[in-house]
């Protein structure tokens, strides 16, 4: 590679993990971050970086343009790898509609918009466009439905990239992480812990209490991929003669992608919930607890613990 | 339902009409209330509703549904936007509107029923699309959107059941609706109006999607809107409906094609087949 690879969303957990393995392996990398004064400190591995530029995802309007100035300045573009997303966390009941159209906006608008914006650039190089999406992407599951809807929404709109840059030779490539311990996770995990207290009465408190404490213990057993795990992947899928179209990262990931080929909606649906505690009333009970109890009937006479 | 005026939202409401439903349905517009009162003499109720407003129409939808004189055992969303073209070249506030409507209006009228359906341990219908599973070249925006949907669905349908309501996915091929031929509309547009560097790139697949899409509709090959409507019915009547519906032979005969088929070989498929790149 002679040119040099533009690492999107560098200032995040997983981001600055990508940063260093780059700078690591005398990679020219560029950088975008979400502020200015991220930009001009260029703290940590954003130091290795040829250039910190600053790209708001917030609105996908502006981002084309920016890229393509990107582009334009960094010269031959080898590769570009996304690393930014938000999550959002909540049962779809209480999920406001911002959040939701905040989701769309930053995981899929604005890949949208930086493939829009690179397009050039990487024909010129044949190069890779590299988005990290999530296992979420694939296999939806309860409190993640507006961050499952942004991240199946861009891995349709990443499989048409795929199809629509084949004939340039641009590999399009999707990485799929599990649970990555990033300040995300925190973030999700205090997200479900303000849910609960929210909606403690409500038919998803149990999946609130239960996102947290399995979250809380995923972390403290190890179970999530580090940063550095997803890191070395996508620097796999970036120097690989033929890169794959996905890479799963994770045993997490892994195992629900393997629940989903096997074992059919019905009985993954039950399976997530059961990892929640929860049973869905025609699977035979409501809940771990609740066995004996007739599932509500009136919107008012909710379920409490 | 939501969206009882469209290409296959009519047809839907004139057959559950047909046998004998008590069907409500929104549209947008006093106009088109109207004409969708001509038009379907025995719907009960139609009411203009404004999805971009997704806040608004949840409170409307909720008016609507509680002031109703009877409980609602079923809501079904056929309203749908589409957006053709490259990914390049696609306009991304068009897009967002999309996502709008195709997303963020199916958790509106989520959460507008809710309380509704907990009652009656009802059922939620949406209309997605092959589209939803399995994306196609020119088709960037509409799949992303589907597939949004999907994913937004499969966990409504997770959190819904904890109350014993099923939200339920119809997954139709291409429909011999309006849509195709504003697709067709949209790509001979396209080919004429892509600056010289981009119609280089995109004309060869510009002009394969209006070949196949034409001889699609010309060997009668589309799916009747009115198969949607029987899968509806069977959904809304079924004693224990299915998680998801593929709707028409294409539908089935694409996912069991490429269930087993890795990426690359769906990517050959959906880029040399007429047939299914001509959904809609």
């Amino acid at each position: 590679m002679s040119g040099t690879t533009i690492l999107i969303g560098a200032d995040g957990g997983l981001g600055l993990a990508v940063a260093e393995a780059l700078g690591k392996r005398d990679i020219d990398f560029a950088a975008t971050v979400r502020t200015r004064a991220r930009a001009i400190a260029r703290e940590g591995p954003l130091s290795l970086a040829n250039a910190v530029h600053v790209l708001d995802l917030d609105d996908s309007g502006r981002v084309a343009a920016a890229m393509r100035e990107i582009c334009r300045e960094a010269g031959r573009v080898d590769a570009i790898i996304v690393c930014a997303a938000v999550p959002a966390i909540g049962a779809l009941e209480h999920i406001d509609y911002a959040a939701l159209r905040r989701a769309i906006e930053i995981n899929c608008l604005s890949s949208a918009a930086i493939f829009q914006g690179s397009a050039a650039a990487l024909r010129a190089s044949a190069g890779r466009l590299i988005f990290t999406s999530s296992v979420t992407g694939r296999v939806a599951s309860p409190l993640q439905g507006a961050y499952a809807a942004s991240k199946f929404a861009l891995e349709g709109a990443a499989d048409v990239m795929r199809q629509e840059a084949a004939p340039w030779g641009v590999d399009i490539i999707i990485v799929e992480p599990g649970g990555i311990a990033t300040p995300m996770v925190e973030a999700a995990i205090g997200a479900a812990e303000a849910g609960l207290r929210a909606h403690s009465g409500s038919v998803a408190a149990p999946l609130y209490a239960h996102f947290a404490s399995r979250a809380r213990a995923a972390i403290d057993s190890g179970d999530l991929s580090a940063p550095a795990d997803v890191a070395r992947t996508l620097i796999e899928a970036l120097e690989a003669a033929q890169p794959k179209t996905r890479y799963v990262v994770g045993r997490d990931a892994e195992a629900l992608l393997e629940a989903q080929q096997t074992l059919g909606t019905e009985a993954l649906d039950a399976m997530l919930l059961g990892a929640f505690g929860c049973k869905a009333p025609d699977g035979g009970a409501v809940n771990d607890e609740r066995d004996e109890r007739p599932p509500a009937r009136s919107g008012q006479e909710e379920l409490r613990p | 339902m939501i969206g009882a005026d469209g290409g296959v939202g009519r047809v839907v409401a004139a057959e559950l009409i047909a046998r004998g439903h008590w069907v409500a349905g929104t549209v947008l517009g006093d106009s088109a209330a109207a004409q969708a009162r001509d038009l379907l003499p025995g719907i009960a109720r139609v009411h203009s509703i404004d999805l971009a407003d997704a806040a608004a129409a949840e409170r409307s939808l909720s008016e609507l549904i509680e002031s109703a004189d009877r409980e609602i055992d079923t809501v079904l969303m056929c309203a749908a936007r589409m957006q053709f073209g490259p990914i390049e070249t696609s306009d991304l506030a068009e897009w967002r509107a999309l996502m709008d409507l195709n997303i963020v209006a199916p958790l509106a009228i989520y959460k507008a029923a809710l309380p509704a359906l907990r009652r009656t341990r009802g059922r939620l219908l949406f209309i997605s699309s092959v589209a939803g599973r399995q994306g196609a070249p020119l088709h960037g925006a509409y799949t992303a959107s589907k597939f949004g949907l999907e994913g937004l669905a499969d966990a409504m349908r997770q959190e819904a059941a904890l109350s014993g309501v099923k939200v339920i996915l119809l997954e139709p091929g291409g429909i011999q609706t309006p849509m195709v031929d504003f697709a067709i509309r949209q790509a001979e547009a396209l080919r004429r109006e892509l600056d010289a560097d981009r119609r280089a790139l995109y004309d060869p697949m510009l002009a394969n999607f209006i070949t196949g899409a034409r001889g699609a509709l010309e060997a009668g090959a589309l799916l009747d809107p009115r198969a949607v409507a029987l899968a509806a019915a069977e959904a809304i009547e079924a004693p224990a409906p299915l998680p998801r519906y593929a709707v028409g032979a294409e539908a089935e005969a694409l996912f069991a094609a490429i269930a087993a088929m890795a990426d690359r070989e769906r990517d050959a498929l959906v880029s040399n087949s007429f047939t299914e790149v001509a959904r809609s």
